[in-house]
């Protein structure tokens, strides 16, 4: 996302009140857009979407980041106060009815009723006027009439009534069964209690909700668990990602008409379909209907990747903030894993990795804790390109040295045959495969810092506290402040993914006995600040040091005087090893090195 | 306890069961939920849709961003193979 510079933002000093109009009016601009946004995603599938309704979604959700970012930059502006009553105001009808109070004189705003705003023509407005101007469209190609639906939780008393009228209708001209009248009137009891709850602050929650509350919960975890279980066999999609350190239960939609669901289909379903049973409808359903399919196959196939780059952007956040850690030599860990991943020499890898940390810079990108990100969204940056790409790289080279032949024939005749000796052979073999890798690592950094970008933009921590979790007081009641929030176990994830990548069965690295790494002052020193550096980030004893130094003179045929008596015949000592000079580290000792735990 | 507080509970048992939320701050949650005011409640279940809502909206983001990975990866082997032309014509020229 490209950060609006600040200063760009600041204007002459403002007062008090008319920084607070101005964040109103950013977060109802923010939240129409938002509002559009949701509405062009649901129930939608995108590989089934052309590529103009594509580029209409990120059209309009190039606007959405851009207000997002105005308002956060305003709201920062406020004091504490200001900017806790605007966190309040979490629906786009409050902060339309905040607006006008502001806005009009006293003796007009009063009696101002939340049906009074046209909530709809301004998501509408945001939808056409963007996707109007998206010059992907052809001339004349019509833009469908966007279908607004608020979040049910934002619609009036009004708009629910009209929709238990319109299902009512419905119901008679098109005998229909009548759910969606069910559904509506559900919706109706609820926002009634909830404006009984908001005159009453002090009412307490009734006898025997915590128990109902307790066994839905228990309910949503039973219907995870057995939404993700792995057609064929016992293992569950939590548990693969739990290998990877990443969810203890793995997500599925909320919506309730999709409960225990299959991840053997794709197929799609609306997020918030126009018809919701209730509960108890709910309830029959389950036992009855067989599991549908879910919109989230995608994340399940893969496993791993998405959640935890959550987890590090908020671990990362947290540990920025608290500045109680800094994040030191994170191009040596990334090297790391490259070579380990794309099996490159150290000096190939650390030229990468540079690149790639050069790259993110570049694009404000810094702080993401690289080498940690890259290796937990591994499987979407290079995994998942890196077979494909490696498969035509030899099919290219296998057919170019065809070609090759069949040219030098041209001119030669049979002595082309000659003149490709099998040392020219090689060296065209080696000249093209660095020219074609160039391409292909270009690629897999463009990937890298586009899915940043992307999860950074998606994940800012600001809007998470600003808009998602801003008003809940909840949390202070039970003592959790926004800074001591945590989203699943950070540590353990980075323990096990690290453990995943150094020892991910099927993998690259798995293939391979040794990791290399260049020797930076002695081997002792080296593994110490591969530990600390390294996912685990800790610090080891002395006698894990002791143990890993010997692995690894072992493997390299060397020995530490201090710990022998006599000079070991055939092994060189380890003082004559030069700075920089390659050390081969068994994988064992890099699990260990990355992971504390072990 | 009312129709609509029973909606209430199950709401927020489901979306708390499906959020990415530490386990800890879940159960702490649970533990104290008798004691947070009902229009507090409320407020807990609007946080929790949300950050559902955010969370399929990182989901939809990261299908467009394979269905374009897949597109760009089309044009990296374009490139590749007229990469291999050029280096195989320059070895033509080096050995013929």
């Amino acid at each position: 996302m490209e950060r609006i510079p600040v200063e760009s933002l600041k204007t002459q000093e403002k007062s008090r009140e008319e920084l607070y109009l101005d964040t109103l009016k950013a977060k109802r601009d923010v939240l129409s857009s938002h509002y559009a946004l949701n509405q062009l995603r649901r129930g939608k599938k995108v590989e089934e979407m052309s590529d103009s309704d594509v580029e209409d979604y990120k059209a309009v959700k190039k606007e959405y980041d851009k207000r997002r970012e105005l308002f956060l930059v305003s709201i920062s502006s406020l004091n504490e106060d200001d900017s806790q009553k605007i966190s309040e105001l979490t629906s786009l009808t409050k902060v339309e009815i905040a607006l006008s109070s502001l806005e009009k004189p006293a003796e007009v705003s009063e009696g101002i009723r939340p049906e009074d705003f046209d909530k709809d023509s301004l998501v509408k407005q945001v939808v056409e006027n963007i996707i109007g101007q998206n010059p992907s469209r052809q001339a004349g190609e019509s833009v469908a009439e966007p279908q607004i639906e608020p979040p049910h939780r934002d619609m009036t008393l009004e708009e629910i009534q009209g929709r238990i009228d319109a299902e009512k209708a419905n119901r008679q001209t098109l005998g229909l069964n009548g759910e969606g009248v069910e559904y509506w009137e559900a919706q109706r009891a609820l926002l009634l209690e909830r404006h009984e709850a908001e005159a009453n602050p002090d009412k307490p929650a009734p006898k025997g909700f915590v128990k109902r509350l307790r066994d839905s919960y228990d309910k949503g975890k039973e219907a995870i668990m057995g939404a993700n279980r792995i057609s064929g066999g016992s293992e569950t999609v939590e548990s693969r990602m739990s290998l990877l350190g990443l969810r203890k239960e793995a997500i599925k939609p909320v919506s309730p008409e999709e409960p225990g669901e299959s991840i053997q289909s794709e197929e799609v379903h609306p997020i918030q379909p126009e018809v919701q049973p209730q509960p108890e409808v709910m309830s029959q359903q389950m036992e009855k209907e067989p599991k549908k399919p879910s919109g989230w196959g995608w994340l399940k196939e893969r496993g791993k990747g998405i959640w935890n780059f959550g987890i590090w952007e908020f671990h990362q956040a947290e540990r920025f903030r608290s500045k109680t850690k800094e994040v030191a030599n994170d191009t040596d860990a990334l090297a790391t894993l490259i070579q380990q991943e794309r099996n490159l020499s150290l000096e190939e890898a650390q030229a990468e990795a540079q690149e790639i940390t050069n790259e993110l810079k570049k694009n404000n990108l810094e702080g993401i804790g690289t080498a940690e990100f890259y290796q937990a969204n591994s499987d979407i940056i290079s995994d998942r390109k890196k077979k494909e790409n490696d498969e035509e790289i030899e099919y290219i080279i296998k057919s170019s040295g065809n070609d090759l032949l069949d040219k030098l024939a041209e001119y030669r005749g049979e002595a082309g045959q000659d003149v490709l000796t099998q040392e020219n052979k090689l060296a065209f073999q080696a000249d093209l495969r660095g020219e074609l890798n160039k391409l292909r690592d270009g690629a897999f950094r463009k990937d890298f810092v586009n899915f940043a970008k992307l999860m950074r933009r998606n994940l800012d921590e600001n809007w998470y506290r600003r808009y998602v979790w801003g008003s809940v007081e909840a949390l202070a009641w039970i003592g959790v402040g926004w800074a001591s929030m945590t989203f699943l176990a950070t540590k353990e994830a980075a323990i096990v993914a690290a453990k995943a990548v150094a020892g991910g069965a099927g993998g690259a690295e798995a293939a391979r006995e040794f990791v290399e790494k260049g020797m930076h002052g002695n081997v002792w020193n080296t593994l110490k600040e591969m530990a600390q550096n390294g996912p685990g980030h800790f610090t080891p004893t002395g006698e894990q040091l002791k143990e890993w130094s010997q692995a690894v003179l072992d493997s390299i045929k060397h020995y530490e005087p201090e710990w022998v008596n006599n000079v070991v015949e055939g092994l060189k000592s380890s003082r004559t090893m030069p700075e920089g000079f390659t050390l081969k580290i068994p994988v064992e000792i890099m699990k260990q090195i990355q992971n504390p735990g072990l | 306890m009312n129709e609509a507080q029973q909606q209430l509970a199950d709401s927020i048992g489901e979306l708390l069961a499906q959020s990415p939320l530490d386990d800890e701050i879940k159960n702490r949650l649970l533990e104290k939920m008798e004691e947070i005011p009902e229009n507090l409640l409320f407020r807990l279940k609007d946080a929790l849709e949300k950050e559902k809502e955010e969370l399929e909206g990182v989901v939809f983001d990261i299908d467009i961003f394979l269905k374009d990975q897949d597109k760009d990866w089309q044009g990296v082997v374009e490139d590749q193979k007229k990469v291999a032309r050029e280096v195989t014509d320059k070895w033509v020229e080096k050995l013929k």
